[in-house]
């Protein structure tokens, strides 16, 4: 599903974000990608999402090379993915069920089709009762479940979790990890999560990618991760 | 339809979000019309009368009774014609000198038919047609120092004086018009510059979710049109009453009949197009600077 052959990152102002990375993650995997900041998760995110090109190597996801993409063609191949931000990044004038329609309507997606997505979106979440919530009348773990219905339902292959609990208590982090499981396990969604959460990673095992300064440092299908 | 309707509501739903800047811009584009509305007024009525007046420009030559014989009435008629400015001068008789009076007196020129034949005491003459108006004073005096010419007229000194008044006037107009329409495109710059910052979350979502770079640019390239249409319904209604008005009320006719003003209709039609058009490319092309520069496509 996703494939990173030799994958180097030098950005313009010098920094070497990824050196040499090689892995292969399949569809249907729940992976946490882990490492200090600077280690290169970011950047993994971003070649993957198709925001930024590798200096050297291949990305293909779903059997793409991203980085040879015309540009044109980028929005079309970002359909196939869903994001989910540390900051939940929901529009505060919208409602629970705006918010996700949102990202039906901008592709847009059939009327009538995109509102009975939203409505399940919502309802795989647990929302179903805070439809016409608008953000800022919801908790953090609430803003960060609308944003994963945002993220799934256009029905994405690959959904990229950049810190999707950083924001939130253990309690909260928790019910996010459940849900991304339940997405996981029902929609054979592959999951790539981003995180600094040792807690949740060692609780939670899953197979687990350590990044140190733009090396690959373990992959342990395993899961779980010491310091 | 759908997408369309989309992208106008969002466009009207940015205007609103910066009702200030957006009628600081509607003002703008207001202002500059109205004076391109006055520009296209006077143009096309100064070429119109220009036209008419062109017609009107050229010399009445005299023959010196003296010079009365098919030889140095030819002699005279070349050398005219080798004048510099010079389009055409045409030989005109006694006889033809006579119709063109009885002519002017219009139903009282009757009278002079009794001078008609041998008892006719009018000259014979040239009618020296100009190819510039302007240089029609000079032609005029080398044609007084030809030899058989008894004297030369001409009208229509006035006239290049004041078309040459209204064309300073159409250029003043034209440098305002541009000054005018430079502030305008900035101004609608800047509106289309906020409303691109204030939906900057918006936009980061859409790129995330994969909305394309024209689906994305096309709400405020409305935003920019929407701005141009409104402010060209004030200024297009009213060029267009007070140019009627103006017509009815100078019926039809700038100063003397010569300068006979277009009419109205379908005139006020054209130039009322002309405006909208105007008004909606302002509006795009400022749109269209702020959206290339601040929604440029990046990955």
């Amino acid at each position: 599903m996703i494939i990173l052959k030799q994958v180097f990152k030098t950005y313009k102002n010098g920094t070497n974000a990824l050196n040499g990375i090689s892995l292969t993650i399949e569809q249907g995997e729940f992976v946490y990608i882990i490492g200090p900041t600077g280690s290169g998760k970011s950047t993994i995110i971003r070649l993957i999402n198709g925001e930024e090109i590798p200096t050297k190597g291949i990305v293909e996801v779903a059997g793409v090379n991203v980085g040879k993409l015309r540009h044109s063609k980028v929005p079309l191949y970002r359909r196939n993915l869903g994001v989910v931000f540390q900051d939940f990044k929901l529009l505060e004038q919208k409602t629970v069920f705006e918010n996700v329609l949102f990202a039906l309507e901008v592709v847009n997606a059939p009327t009538i089709e995109a509102r009975k997505r939203a409505r399940e979106a919502c309802a795989l979440v647990g929302l179903s009762d805070k439809l016409t919530s608008f953000p800022h009348q919801l908790s953090g773990g609430q803003q960060q479940r609308v944003a994963i219905a945002r993220a799934i339902a256009n029905q994405p292959k690959v959904l990229i979790c950049d810190e999707p609990t950083g924001n939130l208590d253990p309690a909260k982090s928790k019910e996010i990890i459940d849900i991304l499981e339940k997405i996981n396990r029902e929609y054979h969604t592959t999951i790539l999560m981003v995180t600094h959460a040792q807690i949740l990673v060692n609780n939670y095992r899953r197979r687990t990618i350590a990044l140190s300064d733009g090396y690959l440092v373990s992959d342990l299908s395993a899961g779980g991760y010491n310091e | 339809m759908r997408r369309l309707l989309r992208h106008i509501k969002e466009a009207f739903i940015g205007l609103f979000r910066h009702i200030a800047m957006t009628l600081s811009s509607i003002s703008t584009i207001t202002i500059t019309l109205l004076f391109v509305g006055l520009f296209l007024l006077i143009t096309l009525n100064v070429e119109q009368f220009t036209y008419a007046v062109e017609g009107s420009v050229n010399i009445h030559v005299k023959i010196d009774q003296r010079f009365e014989d098919d030889a140095s009435v030819n002699t005279l008629g070349l050398r005219i014609r080798a004048l510099n400015g010079v389009k055409t001068a045409t030989f005109s008789s006694k006889d033809n000198e006579l119709d063109a009076m009885i002519e002017s007196f219009g139903e009282n020129g009757s009278i002079f038919e009794s001078y008609r034949g041998k008892d006719n005491p009018l000259r014979m003459a040239y009618l020296v047609e100009i190819a510039d108006g302007a240089d029609i004073e000079t032609v005029a005096v080398s044609i007084r120092e030809l030899e058989g010419v008894e004297a030369v007229a001409y009208g229509g000194v006035r006239v290049i004086e004041l078309l040459s008044l209204l064309e300073n006037t159409r250029q003043f107009v034209y440098i305002l018009v541009a000054g005018l329409g430079i502030i305008a495109i900035f101004l609608i710059a800047n509106t289309i510059k906020l409303s691109i910052a204030s939906r900057g979350l918006e936009i980061s979502i859409m790129r995330t979710v994969g909305a394309t770079n024209g689906f994305i640019r096309t709400p405020f390239l409305f935003e920019g049109l929407l701005i141009g249409i409104f402010g060209s319904i004030l200024p297009i209604a009213l060029v267009s009453i007070g140019y009627i008005w103006m017509f009815d009320s100078m019926g039809g006719q700038f100063i003397t009949p010569m300068f006979a003003l277009v009419n109205p209709f379908p005139f006020i039609y054209y130039v009322s197009a002309a405006m909208l058009l105007i008004a909606m490319g302002v509006g795009l092309f400022g749109s269209g600077l702020s959206v290339g520069k601040h929604l440029r496509w990046k990955r």
